[in-house]
């Protein structure tokens, strides 16, 4: 990456144009609380408006900056705002705002009916018929496989058992012989390690096998499924209620992981630029 | 006949008698692995040199003399879903004190844990920031102009991407146990990550980042036998082996303290290398960039484990016959994964005999003139058109004629050559 100005500007209005999308993402993630929710966050919002103001003048500053000084000032401003932005997002993960939202759900589903009740119900009915849903797929799909004679994971499992058998029936001979000599103990130790020999042996051939990893990835599939749906339907719900979402969240981390590496880019110029003493 | 009679009883006492020591190791060890006793992993003295949110880079102290800046520098990478302790277990068993022990001036990336704020961390992030940023930093400490670097694992993964896109700041490239070929045989986490049975963009859209559950839960199943019953079996028999014991409760620390992955890190990591293999086939790219593993021309050590069920030695090896480099060296240990970094017998025989590589490949040392203090990049321009591109070689250097060469007062000169010896 060279030091010229047409580096400095292009990062510059990257930064820019990040950092517009973040704002609004932000605003909207700050109008979208509900009043209550809002309370002892109003002096964060204050904050921010600071910020806000005083990084468009810096960015437009730094859109025609001919010198590392500009960004090097951005640079340090961002930093503060970082780290304050960072404990603002500490307290929701230490049960801030996500913790009031889930307390207003819980009283929600106790006190309140009427018409979002209807649709909550609703929604959480469908949940748990995707839920049932799911796992009928799930048995399903395993009872198909069962019920065929002669699919593979039968096979296996059978092959299994009959492993099993050979090294009983193995087992009960050496038994019968060091009952003879005299020598239990090194006969439970033998029949112990056999027997793991076998079981592991038997257990690989069975993971290893197209039909299990094709079970096994249903399995999965259905899991993510469920998992998707329901955040799907949580969001719904927090909309519904004019909470600010999952997904709202997650906007603003991804604003915040752009500027971040835009920034850390900016940094690493920085550091690269040739400097004599 | 009563004899017989008595025979026979003593055997059934004998039987019960194993059944039953069996019944109480089984007890003892439940029980003390139900409120398992603190250990201590990672105790090799270190200092955080760089930290960048919840990466950190450490400098591990040396174990002799402190002064000395001919020991080469390597930076060690691993892999993102567990914790890099493995390297350094407990002592007798610590890669980092086995290579410290043997003149080597250890780094070690420790990634730290994401949460849901890291949940977009790409490949590019690691390799081309973080990777990149830790080798500047270990570059500058050591006053080199490139370092070596270990990658374990996926870290090895990592590090191969990296030396393809920075040759010329990796001195030699150190791979230990990395997944580089997925084209034959895998192992069984290969086999599930088939693109017929997974799809890994669809964790990252379920979970965000890729919980570590999820993952220590595949690991348990590759051998469920092994892993859930064999294990504790053989623990329960030794239970009474201080050393033993205190082994396996680290290594019970370590396997439960996964850490969670990036989702866009996830996905590209399986999409791209399990179900495409496009980094052999040189048809990798990170952040736009084609990554091409021909430009790989430093010395090149493959390390693996013989017995290695989760990156086979199948799947490492054959990246020494497509890089660029002529000097490619495998070595390996009849071990498995993790045996590489905490068998007793690879710190005997194999950590020496990579410590020794590294020497061999790490050259005279050459520090840089600009961390000579007073020479700046014009004055070190002015001495390189004069044939001295170190400050070993300034040492060196007729004063006089320098001085004629370069019109640098001789007084100048003589000042850094005494700084330079200091």
């Amino acid at each position: 990456m060279s030091g010229d100005k047409s580096t400095y500007t292009k990062i510059a209005k990257d930064v820019e144009t990040i950092w517009k999308n973040f704002s609004e993402q932000m605003e909207t993630y700050l109008k979208n609380m509900s009043d209550e929710n809002l309370g002892s966050y109003s002096k964060l919002h204050e904050r921010w408006n600071d910020y806000r103001d005083k990084m468009i003048k810096d960015l437009n500053k730094a859109t025609d900056a001919e010198s590392a000084d500009v960004l090097s000032d951005l640079f340090t401003r961002w930093l503060d705002f970082s780290n304050d932005f960072e404990s603002f997002l500490k307290s929701m993960d230490d049960g801030g705002v996500y913790r009031d939202i889930y307390n207003s759900f819980e009283d929600y589903m106790e006190n309140i009916s009427g018409p979002i009740h209807e649709t909550l119900s609703l929604s959480m009915k469908e949940q748990f018929k995707h839920q049932e849903d799911l796992y009928s797929r799930w048995v399903d799909s395993w009872a198909q496989l069962s019920s065929d004679e002669d699919n593979e994971i039968n096979r296996l499992i059978n092959e299994l058992r009959e492993k099993w058998s050979e090294s009983s029936l193995k087992l009960s001979e050496e038994l019968m012989r060091s009952v003879k000599e005299g020598d239990v103990q090194g006969l439970y130790r033998r029949m112990e390690r056999e027997w793991m020999m076998a079981a592991s042996e038997a257990t690989q051939k069975l993971l290893l096998s197209r039909p299990y990893a094709m079970a096994q990835g249903t399995y999965i599939d259905n899991l993510l499924d469920s998992r998707i749906t329901q955040k799907e339907l949580m969001d719904n719900y927090l909309k519904s209620m004019g909470m600010p979402t999952r997904e709202d969240m997650l906007k603003v981390y991804e604003s915040l992981h752009e500027l971040t590496s835009r920034i850390r880019k900016i940094e690493r110029l920085l550091e690269n630029l040739p400097q004599d003493k | 006949m009563k004899q017989g009679i008595r025979q026979l009883s003593d055997i059934q006492i004998d039987f019960l008698k194993s059944v039953s020591e069996d019944s109480i190791a089984w007890q003892n060890a439940i029980s003390l692995l139900s409120s398992p006793p603190e250990v201590d992993v990672g105790q090799t003295p270190a200092d955080v040199i760089f930290k960048d949110d919840i990466m950190e880079l450490l400098h591990y102290r040396p174990l002799k003399d402190e002064s000395r800046n001919d020991r080469p520098p390597v930076l060690m990478v691993y892999a993102l879903i567990n914790q890099p302790y493995i390297l350094d277990i407990e002592p007798g068993r610590s890669v980092v004190e086995s290579l410290l022990k043997d003149d080597i001036d250890v780094y070690l990336i420790n990634w730290g844990n994401p949460d849901d704020r890291h949940q977009f961390l790409s490949l590019e992030d690691y390799v081309d920031y973080f990777i990149d940023v830790c080798v500047d930093k270990v570059r500058k400490a050591s006053g080199r102009d490139s370092v070596h670097i270990l990658g374990y694992c996926m870290g090895g993964t990592m590090s191969a991407m990296y030396a393809a896109l920075y040759p010329e700041k990796v001195k030699s490239l150190i791979l230990m146990a990395a997944g580089l070929d997925f084209e034959n045989d895998t192992g069984t986490l290969g086999f599930w990550a088939d693109k017929e049975y997974f799809d890994p963009e669809k964790v990252a859209r379920a979970f965000g980042n890729c919980p570590a559950d999820f993952l220590d839960g595949a690991y348990q199943w590759l051998d469920p036998v092994g892993n859930m019953f064999s294990k504790f079996k053989n623990f329960s028999f030794k239970i009474d082996d201080k050393d033993f014991v205190e082994m396996f409760l680290r290594m019970e620390r370590w396997i439960h303290d996964g850490k969670p992955l990036p989702g866009p890190t996830f996905s590209k990591f399986v999409r791209d290398l399990y179900q495409e293999n496009l980094l052999i086939k040189n048809e990798f790219y990170l952040g736009g960039r084609s990554v091409d593993i021909r430009k790989i021309d430093m010395p090149l050590l493959n390390i693996v484990g013989d017995y290695d069920t989760l990156v086979p030695p199948e799947s490492s090896l054959p990246f020494n016959e497509k890089v660029g480099s002529t000097d490619t060296t495998v070595m390996s240990a009849p071990v498995g994964h993790i045996g590489l970094s905490v068998s007793s017998k690879t710190h005997q025989g194999l950590w020496r005999d990579v410590a020794r590589w590294i020497h061999e490949r790490d050259g005279p040392v050459r520090t840089p003139l600009t961390s000579i203090k007073g020479v700046g990049e014009k004055y070190a321009e002015k001495l390189q058109k004069a044939g001295i591109d170190s400050a070993e070689e300034l040492i060196d250097a007729d004063v006089e004629q320098l001085s004629k060469k370069t019109g640098i007062p001789d007084s100048v000169i003589s000042k850094w050559i005494v700084v330079s010896k200091e």
